[in-house]
C-alpha cells in the first residue's frame, strides 16, 4: 500500500507539471476552415459580383437611387420615395462599398509584394491586375461621391495610420479618378498577358478594359465640366483615346441564372424575396408614352410618339392602357391608388392577367456598368448636343434595349423630325432626356443625370403636382425633415456610423460642404443648398 | 468480460469478508428536539472505528453492524449539537439532537464541486435547494431561479416553447464577448451555448440556451458563485459567474433502497398579448373621391357591385366597424367554399380574434427515480419524461432525461464514482421570434387586419394544396401579397430539431491519509444538434430548406490534491487544493441550404434544391491548460485567509501572450466566535468578509490572423472574400478585478438572517473587435481596449415570523442594486455598436453609461423642456442619433413567502408565494413602433381633446366662424386627428440649436404653442418617421412568480406509498407597474447574445398553472 501511495503521488506531481507549455497550440489554433491565402482571381470575382448585385439591388438603388431618380416608385410603403431613406440600408451602402473595394486593394498589394507578384502573375500581368482593379474602384467611387459629395478617398485603407480617414473634397477626388484611369490605361498597353480567369466583366480581354477606362473618364469629365470647364479637353482627350464603339463593347457584368449567387438583383427581389414593391412612375410612363403632364405642367419634348422602349420596360402586357403610380404619393394615395387602378403597371408576372416579367426581371438581366449608348450621348453633350452623336445613342440605346428595326426606325424618323424643329434648348432637352429614358435600370445614372442638366423635366418637385385623384390635388411632399429643398434630392445624407466612429472627419465635411441635408447639391451640381 | 466476472467476484468477497466479523446489529431513529420531526441524512460513526458508519434515511432511522471493539456512537448533523451515546447491550438507540445554535455551519459546494463550510468563505455564494425547482417545475431550470438569488438577474423566453433563458451575475464584464455564467455539474463544467438566432429583434428561432438539458428533478442544489474570488478557480470561462449544480445522489450507507415518483402537469395560457383597437377594421379607408363607397372600394363581380376588403394591404386603417354594410371577405372568392363564395357579411369585429390563434399549452413531466446504498456505495437512476404541447398550432417537445449515477468504496483509501446524464429533445414547430417571415405574431402586431377571423383563417388550405392567404394580391388574385396565412406558417413553414446530449464524468479519489487525498476525474459533455428549418413551396416567399447538424465535444480532465489538517490543539486549520486541468473543446458545423427554391414539394432535403444547395463546414478546437492551487488557514474558526492562484495557457492567444495568471486573496472574521459576542446571547452566528480577485480571459479560436472566406462560386468562377475584421497577432488576455465585502449573521436563534455584499467589478483591457470608419476597408479591429465598471449591494435577509410546534412562516427577501458603466471604449471612440434592429435604433455601448444604450434618435426639445414640432406639418422632429436610454436594469428583487401547517392527524399543508421586481431597464418595440404605424394596437383609434376619434377627419373652426379641414392662423380644432403638445421650431442637426418658429415658418423669439391637428395614419405612421424614443418603454416590474400550494399525507393512510405530497401551482400569474399594455416588460430575444433590449416580433408571455403528485416507495 505505501508503495502505491508513493506512485501515486509522484504521478499526481508529474501530472501536475505536465501542463503548461502545449507544443499543440499553434496545430489547435490553426483555422481548418479557411484559408489565408486566396488566388486573385476568386477575389476579383467576389468583389466585381457583390458590387454589380448590390448596387443595382432592390435596396441600394431600389429604395435609394431607383425612387429618387423616380424612375421608379413603390406600390406601397413610400416612405423612401419621400425620401425618408432607411438607415440601415444606407449605412450598408456606405460601409459595405469600402468594406467589398478592401478586396481590390488586396489584389493590388498581391501584384505589389515582392513576395507574391510573382506567384500571382501566373493570373495575368500585375500591372493590368492592378489597372483593372483601380478601374473598377474609380467606377465605385464616382457613385458614392455622386450619392454623398466629399467622401473619404485618400486616406482610405489604411487603418493603422489613418483609423479616421478625412474626407476629400468632390472636386480632388474627381482629379484623382482622372489621375487614376490615365495611369491604368498606361499599364493595360504596356500588358500583354489579360485576366486568365475571373474577368466576369471582360473575359481578360485587356483592349476593351481600356475602352471601358476611358469611358469612364468622359463620364467624369462630362460630369464635372457643368462647374469646371478645363474638364471639357479631359473628355475630347479621353474620346480620342478610345472610347467604347459598340455594344459589343459594353461594360456589363452578366448574371447566369436562377439561384444566389448567380441570380440578376431585380429577379432575386421580385422572385426569390417574393416581394412586388415597386414600379414605374407615371411620370416616367408617360414620358415613354410620349404624353404631356397637365398635372404637373409639363410638356413631353417627344409629345406623340410612344418609346418602343416602354413595352420592354414594362414588360409584355395584355392591356394596352397601362399606367404607371404618381410619384411621391403618401402610404394611403398609393395604396388607393394601387387598389383602384387595376391597369397600374405590374411588373410582377401575374399568369391570371396574362402578364409576363419585363428583361430586367429576368435571372439572367445584367447590370450595366457603363454601355456604348450612354457614350454616344456623352459625346453628343460635350460637342454641344451634336445630332448624329445624338442619333447614334439612340439607335444604340433601342439595339441594346432590344427594339426590332421596323419600331427603332419608325421612333428614329419621329425624334428626328422633332429634332430638327428645335432649338438649342430643346435640343439639350431632348439629349438628356434620350439620356435619362436610356439609363432605365441605372438609377443612380439617372438621378445624377437630372441633378448636372435638370432633364428630364418631368420629375416632379417638392410641393409641385404629382396627381389629381376625385378632384383632390395631390402635391409631393417628402416627409418632415427630409426635406430637399425646392428641387428632389440633391444628395444622401452621410451615414450614421460615421457619426459615431470618424465624427469629427463627416461633421467638417458636412460643414464644408453647406451641411449634412438632402438640399445640398454636390460640387459638380453647382454646391451650396438649393 | 471474463475480467468483469472477476472484478464482481472480488467485490462480493470484499463484503463476504467484512461481514464475516463478530458484529452487533444497531439501529434506531434520529429526531430533532425542536419539533420531534425525523433528521434524515444524520451521520452515525461508531467512536474510534475509522470506516464504520452510515447515515438515517429520509425517515430518520439507520441501521448500523458495529464491530466487537466499538462501544460509543457519535450522531453529527450540520445545526445540531454532535451527540455521544454508549449503546453497550442495546440494539436500539433512539436519540434525539439538539439544534445548536451557537455553531451554525452551513455547508455549500464551492469550485471544483468541493463542499465547504459557508463560515469559512470570503465571498458571497448563494444556493436554492433542488427541491424549490422541482416542486413547481418550468421547462428551463434556468428560469425557476428568477427572484431567489440577490446579485443575479434572469430573463425568460416569454412563452416559447423549450425557450431559452438569460442569466447575469453581477452585471456585464464583457463589451461583446458571452457574458453568461459558467454552468458547472459535479465539478465538470456544462456547455449552455445557445444555437438561437435573431439578436436585435430579426427573425430567427429560439433554440434555447444548452443549460436547460439540466433536469430539474435530478438537481440536489444549485449555488451561485458569484464574485470573482469564488470563481477565480474556474478561470477564464468563470469570468461571469459560475451557477453550480449539484446532482441527487443516494445516501451512503442508508442500506435501503427506494423509489420515489414526482408527476406534474402544467397548462400554459397566453398571458400578456397586444391589446387590439376594436372599432376600425383592416385595409385603408377610401374616400368617395378615391372610388370608394362607405370607405370600401367596390367591384362588380357576375353583374353585382360588391363592396371588397382591402386585403393586399395589411394595415388596419379600414373604415369603421358598420354591422349594417355588408362586405366581401377574403375567403369569398373560392368557388370550392360554398359557404363562403361571394357570401357578404357584416363589417363587425371578428368573433374569433387573434386570441382564438393561441391554445392551451400543456406540459405533462413524469419523473421516476431509484436509490439504492449499502456501506459501500450507492446508485440512483432517474428517468424523466417532459412531453410539451406549445400555446402556438402545430408545436410540441419531447424531452427524455435518463440520469445514472454510482459511487463505491473500493477500500478505505480509494472511492470512485461515476455519472452520467443522457439527455434527447425532440422539438417541432418552434415558434419564430423577432421580425421574421415565419412568426406570426410579427405579422399579428405589426402588419394585419384586426378584422380577421381566425376561425376562418384556420382553412388555411385550398382542396389543391395551396395556401389561402387573407393578404390576397387583389380579390381576383389569390397570391399573398406580403404575408402567409398564420395557420399555413405554422403547418407548412414549421422547423424542427433534434438534440442526443450525454454529459458525466468519473473519477476516483484516493486517501492517503484522513488529511491528504488525490482526486482524478474525467468529465465530457457531448451532444449531436440537427436543426432544420423549412419554408414549403407556395409560401410568400421563395421556397427553402436549411440544415444545420452540430456537434460539440468538451472534455474536462482535472487531477488536484487536497489538503485538510489541524494543528495545535486544533487551533489552526490548513485546507488547500493543488491541482491541474485540461479543457479541450472542439465543435463542428455541416449541413446547407437550399438555392432557388425547392423542387418537389414537401421534400426537404437538400439533395431537392432548384439549384445546387450551399454548404456549410464549420470546425473549431480550443484548448486551455491550468494550474491552480488554493491555501485556506485558520485561526481557532475565527479568521480565515483563502488564497488562490490559477494560471492559464490557451491555445487561442498568440504564443508569447498566451499564458495569464490571475490570484484571489479573501479573509473573513467570525465574530460570533468571540466571546465578547458569545456573551451579548442573541447573536448566534456573525461574520465579515472581503476579498480581491483577477480573472483573465481568452478569446475565440482563430482570431489571430485574416482568412479569406470561400463563397459559392459564381457559376464556375471560385469566389474568395476577404474577412471584414481585421485580425491582431499581438492579442493579450482580458482581465477582470473584483473587490467585495460583505457581513453575515443570525440572531434570535436562527429566526432572522442576514447576509449583505457589496462589489465592483472592473474589466479591463478586452478583446473585442472595435468598430472603425468603414472608410478604413474594414469594419473592426481586434484589439485589446476598453474598460467596464459594475459596483453594487446585494440584500439577502431570512425570517421566520412565526414559528409554533404546528406552524411555520418564513420570508425570505433579496435585493440587489447594481451600477454599470462603461468607461472606456477606445481611443476617439464614444460608440461601440452591437447589433441594428431591423428598422430603426441600434444597440450597443456608449462610454460612461451603463451597458447596453438604445442608441436612435429623441424628441427635439426646447430649453424650457418643451417638443418641438414642425411649423409645416405639426409633427414631430427628429434630433440627431444618440443614446437614448439604457437596457439593463439597476434595481432587482424577490420575496418568497412559504408556509408550512401541520395538523394533529399528520397532514402537512405547505404553500407559498415569490413575487419578483425589476426597475430601470428599457426596451424598443418594433412591433409597437409597426403596430402604430399600421393602425393595430389600441393607442392608433383613441378619443381626442375634442371628445372625438383622432381617426374622424380633421375639422377646424375659424376665427371667422367658418369651419374647414385645412389650417389657418386662429383655427381651433373641433374635428378628429390630434395636436401635439408641443411648439414650432426648426433643429440644426450639425449643432444641435433650436430656433422657435411661428405657425407660418417665419422666425419667432418666443416659444409658439402647436395648433395643427395631424391624422390619427400620420400619427401612426410617424412612430417610424418620427422620434425612435416613441416606441422605448421601461421594463420595470413586480410580478407574481410563483405560487404553490401543498398536501402532503402521512403514512398511515397511504399503505405502502410514502410521502404523498399533492400540488398545485402557478407561475408568472401577474405582473405589475408595466409600462405599456402590450407586451411583457421581461422579453428576452436571444439568450446568448449582449444586444439585448430591442423587440422585434414578442411572443405573448405564458401563464403556468399546474398540479403535481409526488410519492415514495
Amino acid at each position: 500500500m505505501k508503495k502505491f501511495i508513493r506512485y501515486s503521488l509522484i504521478f499526481g506531481l508529474g501530472a501536475l507539471l505536465l501542463a503548461g507549455c502545449d507544443k499543440n497550440f499553434e496545430e489547435i489554433n490553426t483555422n481548418p476552415n479557411q484559408s489565408d491565402a486566396s488566388p486573385t482571381p476568386y477575389i476579383f470575382t467576389y468583389a466585381t459580383r457583390q458590387f454589380a448585385f448590390r448596387y443595382y439591388d432592390v435596396w441600394y438603388s431600389g429604395r435609394q437611387s431607383a425612387v429618387a431618380s423616380q424612375q421608379w416608385c413603390q406600390r406601397n410603403y413610400t416612405s423612401e420615395d419621400r425620401y425618408q431613406f432607411r438607415d440601415n440600408v444606407m449605412d450598408g451602402f456606405f460601409r459595405n462599398s469600402y468594406i467589398w473595394m478592401l478586396n481590390y486593394e488586396k489584389i493590388k498589394e498581391l501584384n505589389t509584394n515582392e513576395a507574391t507578384k510573382g506567384n500571382m502573375s501566373a493570373y495575368g500581368d500585375n500591372k493590368m491586375q492592378i489597372a483593372t482593379c483601380d478601374i473598377m474602384e474609380t467606377w465605385i467611387f464616382q457613385l458614392l461621391t455622386d450619392s454623398f459629395g466629399d467622401i473619404p478617398y485618400s486616406q482610405a485603407f489604411d487603418p493603422v495610420k489613418y483609423p479616421k480617414p478625412k474626407y476629400d473634397k468632390q472636386s480632388d477626388i474627381y482629379k484623382a479618378m482622372i489621375a487614376k484611369l490615365k495611369q491604368a490605361v498606361v499599364d493595360l498597353k504596356a500588358s500583354s498577358k489579360g485576366w486568365t480567369s475571373g474577368d466576369v466583366v471582360y473575359g481578360g480581354d485587356i483592349s476593351k478594359w481600356i475602352k471601358f477606362a476611358n469611358s469612364l473618364r468622359l463620364r467624369i469629365a462630362l460630369r464635372a465640366s457643368k462647374v469646371d470647364n478645363t474638364y471639357i479637353a479631359e473628355a475630347q482627350s479621353a474620346i480620342t483615346d478610345g472610347v467604347f464603339e459598340s455594344n459589343d463593347d459594353n461594360a456589363v457584368f452578366s448574371f447566369i441564372g436562377t439561384g444566389d449567387p448567380n441570380e440578376a438583383p431585380i429577379y432575386s427581389g421580385f422572385f426569390t424575396e417574393n416581394r412586388n414593391d415597386f414600379t414605374l412612375t407615371k411620370q416616367f410612363t408617360n414620358l415613354l408614352k410620349g404624353q404631356d403632364d397637365a398635372d404637373k405642367g409639363f410638356v413631353n419634348p417627344f409629345n406623340g410618339i410612344v418609346d418602343p422602349r416602354l413595352a420592354i420596360y414594362r414588360g409584355p402586357t395584355m392591356g394596352t392602357n397601362t399606367i404607371g403610380i404618381p410619384y411621391g404619393m403618401d402610404d394611403t394615395q398609393t395604396g388607393a391608388y394601387v387598389s383602384a387602378n387595376s391597369n397600374v403597371i405590374n411588373l410582377k408576372p401575374d399568369t391570371k392577367r396574362n402578364v409576363f416579367s419585363p428583361v430586367n426581371l429576368q435571372p439572367e438581366f445584367g447590370s450595366i456598368l457603363l454601355d456604348y449608348p450612354t457614350v454616344c450621348f456623352m459625346v453628343s453633350q460635350i460637342n454641344n448636343n451634336d445630332a448624329t452623336w445624338f442619333l447614334k445613342g439612340v439607335n444604340a440605346s433601342l439595339e441594346m434595349w432590344g427594339v426590332g428595326a421596323t419600331d427603332a426606325a419608325s421612333y428614329v424618323t419621329a425624334i428626328t423630325a422633332k429634332w430638327t424643329a428645335a432649338t438649342a434648348e430643346q435640343k439639350a432637352e431632348m439629349v438628356a432626356t434620350s439620356k435619362y429614358i436610356h439609363l432605365y435600370t441605372q438609377f443612380y445614372e439617372a438621378w445624377s443625370e437630372y441633378r448636372r442638366t435638370g432633364y428630364p423635366k418631368s420629375i416632379v418637385k417638392p410641393g409641385e403636382r404629382t396627381a389629381v385623384v376625385g378632384g383632390v390635388n395631390i402635391t409631393f411632399e417628402p416627409i418632415p425633415g427630409f426635406e430637399s429643398g425646392k428641387d428632389i434630392v440633391a444628395r444622401f445624407k452621410y451615414a450614421i456610423s460615421e457619426y459615431t466612429l470618424n465624427q469629427t472627419n463627416v461633421k467638417a465635411a458636412a460643414t464644408s460642404m453647406g451641411g449634412d441635408d438632402l438640399s445640398v447639391r454636390v460640387w459638380w451640381a453647382g454646391g451650396g443648398k438649393q | 468480460m471474463k475480467r468483469i466476472k472477476l472484478l464482481l467476484l472480488s467485490a462480493f468477497v470484499c463484503i463476504g469478508i467484512t461481514s464475516a466479523y463478530a458484529q452487533t446489529k444497531v439501529s434506531g431513529q434520529v429526531t430533532s428536539s425542536e419539533d420531534g420531526q425525523p433528521i434524515p441524512g444524520v451521520t452515525v460513526i461508531v467512536k474510534g472505528l475509522s470506516g464504520v458508519g452510515t447515515s438515517t434515511n429520509i425517515e430518520g432511522k439507520y441501521t448500523l453492524n458495529v464491530p466487537a471493539a466499538g462501544k460509543v456512537l457519535v450522531f453529527s448533523y450540520v445545526g445540531f449539537k454532535p451527540q455521544e451515546v454508549e449503546f453497550a447491550g442495546k440494539n436500539v438507540v433512539n436519540v434525539v439532537l439538539v439544534a445548536d445554535s451557537k455553531r451554525i455551519d452551513e455547508v455549500v459546494v464551492t469550485a471544483l464541486g468541493i463542499t465547504r463550510s459557508k463560515q469559512a468563505l470570503g465571498y458571497a455564494v448563494s444556493d436554492v435547494k433542488g427541491d424549490e425547482l422541482a416542486k413547481a417545475r418550468s421547462q428551463n431550470v434556468v428560469s425557476s431561479l428568477s427572484g431567489r438569488v440577490s446579485g443575479v438577474q434572469i430573463t425568460g423566453a416569454t412563452g416559447q416553447m423549450g425557450g431559452g433563458s438569460r442569466i447575469q451575475v453581477r452585471g456585464v464584464t464583457s463589451l461583446t464577448q458571452n457574458n453568461q455564467p459558467l454552468f458547472v455539474v459535479d465539478g465538470i463544467p456544462l456547455d449552455n451555448s445557445d444555437f438561437s438566432y435573431g439578436a436585435t429583434g430579426g427573425g430567427g428561432y429560439d433554440y434555447g440556451n444548452l443549460g436547460a438539458d439540466l433536469n430539474s428533478d435530478d438537481i440536489e442544489s444549485i449555488s451561485i458563485l458569484k464574485g470573482a474570488s469564488a470563481t477565480a478557480l474556474y478561470g477564464s470561462r468563470a469570468a461571469n459567474g459560475v451557477v453550480m449544480v449539484t446532482t441527487k445522489k443516494a445516501k451512503q450507507g442508508s442500506q435501503n433502497w427506494g423509489v420515489a415518483v414526482n408527476s406534474s402537469v402544467t397548462w400554459d395560457k397566453a398571458n400578456i398579448i397586444p391589446v387590439y383597437q376594436k372599432e376600425y377594421g383592416g385595409g385603408l379607408t377610401y374616400t368617395d373621391a378615391q372610388g370608394g363607397k362607405n370607405g370600401f372600394l367596390t367591384e362588380v363581380i357576375n353583374g353585382k357591385e360588391y363592396k371588397l376588403v382591402d386585403y393586399a394591404v395589411d394595415e388596419s386603417w379600414g373604415p369603421k366597424y358598420d354591422p349594417n354594410i355588408k362586405v366581401l371577405n377574403w375567403n369569398a372568392f373560392d368557388k370550392w367554399d360554398t359557404e363562403n363564395y361571394l357570401v357578404e357579411k357584416p363589417w363587425v369585429y371578428p368573433k374569433n380574434d387573434y386570441k382564438y390563434f393561441f391554445r392551451t399549452g400543456v406540459t405533462y413531466t413524469n419523473n421516476v427515480q431509484l436509490t439504492g446504498a449499502s456501506e459501500k456505495g450507492s446508485t440512483r437512476i432517474s428517468y424523466t419524461n417532459m412531453d410539451v404541447t406549445g400555446i402556438y398550432p402545430n408545436s410540441e417537445l419531447k424531452r427524455n432525461t435518463i440520469s445514472f449515477n454510482t459511487n463505491y468504496n473500493f477500500s478505505k483509501y480509494l472511492e470512485g464514482w461515476a455519472t452520467a446524464t443522457y439527455v434527447t429533445n425532440l422539438a417541432t414547430g418552434r415558434p419564430e421570434t423577432g421580425y421574421g417571415d415565419r412568426n406570426p405574431v410579427q405579422k399579428m402586431w405589426q402588419w394585419i387586419h384586426t378584422s380577421l377571423d381566425y376561425k376562418e383563417l384556420s382553412a388555411w388550405k385550398n382542396p389543391d394544396g395551396t395556401q389561402r392567404s387573407w393578404n390576397r394580391s387583389s380579390w381576383d388574385n389569390p397570391g399573398p401579397e406580403y404575408t402567409d396565412n398564420p395557420y399555413w406558417t405554422r403547418y407548412m413553414n414549421y422547423q424542427n430539431d433534434r438534440r442526443d446530449r450525454i454529459f458525466g464524468n468519473t473519477g476516483l479519489t484516493l486517501t492517503f491519509t484522513p488529511w491528504l487525498k488525490l482526486t482524478g476525474r474525467l468529465g465530457v459533455d457531448f451532444y449531436a444538434l440537427k436543426q432544420e428549418e423549412r419554408m414549403a413551396i407556395g409560401s410568400q416567399a421563395q421556397s427553402s430548406y436549411d440544415l444545420y447538424a452540430r456537434s460539440s465535444y468538451d472534455v474536462n480532465g482535472e487531477a488536484f490534491f487536497t489538503i485538510n489538517k489541524r494543528f495545535l490543539d486544533d487551533k489552526f486549520g490548513l485546507s488547500s487544493i493543488l491541482g491541474t486541468s485540461v479543457n479541450d473543446r472542439q465543435s463542428n458545423i455541416t449541413g446547407g441550404t437550399t438555392v432557388g427554391g425547392i423542387v418537389i414539394p414537401e421534400v426537404y432535403n437538400l439533395t431537392n434544391s432548384v439549384s445546387k444547395a450551399t454548404s456549410r463546414d464549420t470546425k473549431r478546437h480550443k484548448r486551455i491548460n491550468s494550474l491552480y492551487g488554493n491555501l485556506t488557514l485558520d485561526y481557532n474558526r475565527l479568521v480565515y485567509v483563502d488564497l488562490t492562484a490559477r494560471n492559464d495557457w490557451s491555445s487561442t492567444l498568440p504564443s508569447q501572450n498566451n499564458s495569464y495568471f490571475y490570484p484571489s486573496a479573501n479573509v473573513s472574521f467570525v465574530l460570533s466566535e468571540l466571546e465578547a459576542v458569545k456573551s451579548l446571547g442573541f447573536i448566534d452566528y456573525a461574520k465579515i468578509r472581503g476579498g480581491y480577485a483577477d480573472v483573465g480571459n481568452d478569446t475565440e479560436p482563430y482570431n489571430l490572423s485574416n482568412y479569406f472566406t470561400a463563397q459559392t462560386p459564381f457559376g464556375s468562377d471560385p469566389r474568395f472574400s476577404l474577412p471584414t475584421e481585421l485580425a491582431n497577432a499581438t492579442l493579450k488576455p482580458e482581465k477582470t478585478s473584483s473587490w467585495e465585502v460583505g457581513f453575515e449573521a443570525k440572531f434570535l436563534k436562527s429566526r432572522v438572517g442576514i447576509d449583505v455584499s457589496y462589489f465592483t467589478k472592473d474589466t479591463k483591457n478586452q478583446i473585442v473587435p472595435i468598430q472603425v470608419s468603414a472608410a478604413t476597408g474594414w469594419a473592426s479591429l481586434w484589439i485589446n481596449a476598453g474598460k467596464m465598471e459594475n459596483k453594487g449591494w446585494e440584500f439577502q435577509v431570512n425570517g421566520v415570523p412565526v414559528k409554533t410546534r404546528n406552524f411555520t412562516w418564513d420570508v425570505t427577501v433579496n435585493l440587489s442594486t447594481l451600477e454599470n458603466k462603461v468607461v472606456d471604449i477606445a481611443e476617439g471612440l464614444d460608440y461601440l455598436n452591437l447589433g441594428n434592429a431591423p428598422f430603426k435604433v441600434k444597440v450597443g455601448a456608449y462610454k460612461g453609461l451603463a451597458y447596453p444604450v438604445i442608441y436612435g434618435t429623441d424628441f427635439v426639445y426646447d430649453n424650457a423642456g418643451n417638443k418641438v414640432v414642425s411649423s409645416s406639418s405639426g409633427r414631430y422632429l427628429a434630433s440627431a442619433v444618440k443614446p437614448l436610454a439604457n437596457v439593463n436594469p439597476d434595481f432587482t428583487g424577490g420575496i418568497t413567502n412559504s408556509f408550512n401547517f401541520k395538523f394533529n392527524n399528520g397532514i402537512q399543508v405547505d404553500a407559498s408565494v415569490l413575487l419578483d421586481m425589476q426597475k430601470g431597464g428599457h426596451m424598443y418595440y418594433t412591433s409597437y413602433m409597426w403596430g402604430m404605424y399600421s393602425g393595430i394596437l389600441a393607442e392608433s383609434s383613441v378619443l381626442n381633446d375634442n371628445g372625438i376619434n383622432i381617426r374622424e377627419a380633421i375639422k377646424y373652426k375659424y376665427t371667422d366662424g367658418t369651419e374647414g379641414a385645412t389650417w389657418k392662423a386662429g383655427a381651433k380644432s373641433i374635428g378628429g386627428g390630434l395636436i401635439l403638445d408641443a411648439v414650432y421650431g426648426r433643429y440644426d442637426a450639425l449643432t444641435g440649436a433650436v430656433t422657435y418658429l411661428n405657425a407660418d415658418g417665419t422666425t419667432s423669439q418666443v416659444a409658439v404653442e402647436n395648433t395643427k391637428a395631424i391624422s390619427a395614419a400620420r400619427y401612426g405612421s410617424d412612430h417610424y418617421s418620427g422620434p425612435d424614443m416613441q416606441n422605448i418603454f421601461k421594463t420595470d416590474y413586480l410580478k407574481l412568480r410563483e405560487i404553490r400550494f401543498g398536501i402532503t399525507v402521512p403514512k398511515k393512510w397511504t399503505g405502502p406509498i410514502d410521502g404523498l405530497r399533492i400540488s398545485f401551482f402557478g407561475r408568472n400569474l401577474k405582473t405589475w407597474f408595466a409600462d405599456q399594455q402590450h407586451f411583457d416588460p421581461e422579453y428576452l430575444q436571444m439568450a446568448g447574445s449582449n444586444a439585448q433590449g430591442v423587440e422585434g416580433g414578442y411572443l405573448p408571455s405564458v401563464a403556468s398553472y399546474g398540479v403535481g403528485v409526488n410519492f415514495n416507495f
